[in-house]
């Protein structure tokens, strides 16, 4: 097909004289995007469509124009989502209402989660600070000039329990390590006794140990407690005692 | 009663498209009270029914309304696509109604309306006097399937020409046509 047919058959096409078969053939023509057919195509359009411009005009009936306000009018109150119905306002109201509870419910769950985390990453914390309180304590203790060490150990036949205390004379106090020691009994804990050679016997503070057996300790020796002869660790009642009552879990002689 | 379709004018077609597309209703009242008794009077010429021609005058401004999208600035101007898709709507509609009632005969003098004087605008003055240039055949034949919605075979079968020179005909015409709007259009402004 030559340039002249094309532009013939656009032409015929933009007047409508085209049978179906042919039409579509040049709607395909057109839809392939040629801009020269583009080009004839719209000048014939433009040209076809001035020919209503000949006729003797005639006034459109009124209630033409009433009847599509009307319809557009009820159209775009229908198409308004809020209007629809009630049924559908309902409906996202329900919605609206389900989705509300249900995003309290997850704050609420969330907010229990966090202060759940808070109260963990606070004991943590405060578990962390302890231990690093303790290290420091104890680094210092081996650093110091003037260290003595005590051993502890168990009575019992068999027992593989033992201890040491690190006595920092400078600073003057007990860092007490025990290990292999049987837990005390529930309502019991463990408790410190500095021994002078003439058996007085003055608490140095409780403490507990894990399921392993394993804790640890630091005490203030008093300052003017003199002649230490012997370490004690005794199973008490929770805050411990003025005076030892219950059994001797370990002892070492303090040279 | 017709706009002329003036530089300004259609400027304002423009804005009232995109106006309406922003779903305007006082553009669409605005451009139905400019365009729509051309509209109403080519379905007329098309439908020769009062009824039929009402009821489509709506539905073309409906779908004017809901469709305002499909309208491209870069093809033409609103106008030419308003009388594109009523024409087309029309003849839609013609054929339906051919199909409906077998017996019902065309017009047969579709060119009656077009000499008729008229007031209208300049616009429409230049349109006559370009239709007056054509040769009488030629207007015809154009009008036959403008208006009619009749394919070139069937113009050839009433007009009793060969096919080859019915189509001739129709595309010379109308590039003569198009000439002569150029022309007159260019003395008038």
């Amino acid at each position: 097909v030559n340039r002249e047919e094309k532009d013939e058959q656009i032409w015929l096409f933009a007047t409508g004289a085209l049978d179906p078969a042919e039409a579509e053939s040049v709607r395909r023509l057109l839809a392939a995007g040629d801009p020269v057919d583009a080009a004839v195509y719209d000048d014939a359009l433009a040209t076809v469509s001035q020919l209503p411009l000949a006729i003797d005009p005639l006034s459109p009936p009124t209630q033409a124009r009433q009847k599509l306000l009307e319809r557009v009018a009820i159209n775009s109150t229908r198409s308004s989502p809020m209007k629809k119905s009630p049924d559908l306002a309902r409906w996202f109201a329900g919605v609206a209402a389900i989705v509300a509870i249900a995003l309290g419910l997850i704050s609420y769950h969330l907010f229990n989660q966090l202060k759940l985390h808070d109260d963990r990453a606070q004991a943590t914390e405060e578990k962390l600070r302890t231990q690093l309180t303790r290290a420091r304590s104890v680094l210092a203790m081996l650093s110091a000039r003037n260290l003595q060490m005590v051993s502890l150990a168990s009575s019992a036949p068999k027992s593989t329990a033992g201890g040491r205390v690190l006595w920092d004379k400078d600073r003057n106090q007990w860092h007490v390590t025990v290990f292999d020691l049987t837990p005390p009994p529930d309502g019991r804990v463990l408790e410190l006794w500095f021994i002078t050679a003439d058996q007085k016997k003055i608490p140095g503070g409780t403490f507990t140990v894990n399921a392993q057996g394993n804790g640890a300790m630091s005490a203030k020796v008093p300052a003017d407690l003199k002649n230490i002869s012997l370490a004690a660790i005794t199973d008490e009642p929770p805050g411990g005692m003025p005076q030892p009552t219950g059994q001797i879990q370990l002892a070492g002689k303090v040279e | 009663l017709f706009s002329a379709d003036s530089n300004e004018t259609k400027s304002d077609d423009y804005a009232l498209m995109r106006a309406i597309s922003a779903r305007d209703q006082s553009a669409l009242r605005t451009l139905y009270d400019r365009h729509s008794p051309l509209i109403f009077t080519l379905l007329m010429r098309i439908l020769h029914n009062r009824a039929d021609a009402d009821e489509l005058l709506t539905d073309i401004f409906w779908e004017i309304w809901e469709h305002a999208d499909r309208f491209d600035s870069l093809r033409g101007s609103p106008r030419t696509y308003f009388i594109t898709l009523a024409r087309s709507r029309a003849i839609d509609r013609l054929r339906n109604r051919a199909r409906q009632v077998p017996t019902m005969q065309m017009s047969d003098s579709p060119a009656v309306a077009v000499n008729n004087a008229a007031e209208d605008g300049e616009q429409a003055r230049i349109v006559r006097s370009a239709l007056d240039n054509l040769d009488a055949a030629q207007r015809k034949m154009i009008e036959y399937a403008f208006y009619e919605g009749l394919s070139h075979s069937e113009i050839a079968a009433k007009t009793q020409q060969p096919l080859g020179t019915v189509k001739t005909y129709i595309r010379r015409g109308l590039i003569q046509l198009r000439d002569s709007l150029r022309t007159l259009d260019g003395k008038s402004s």
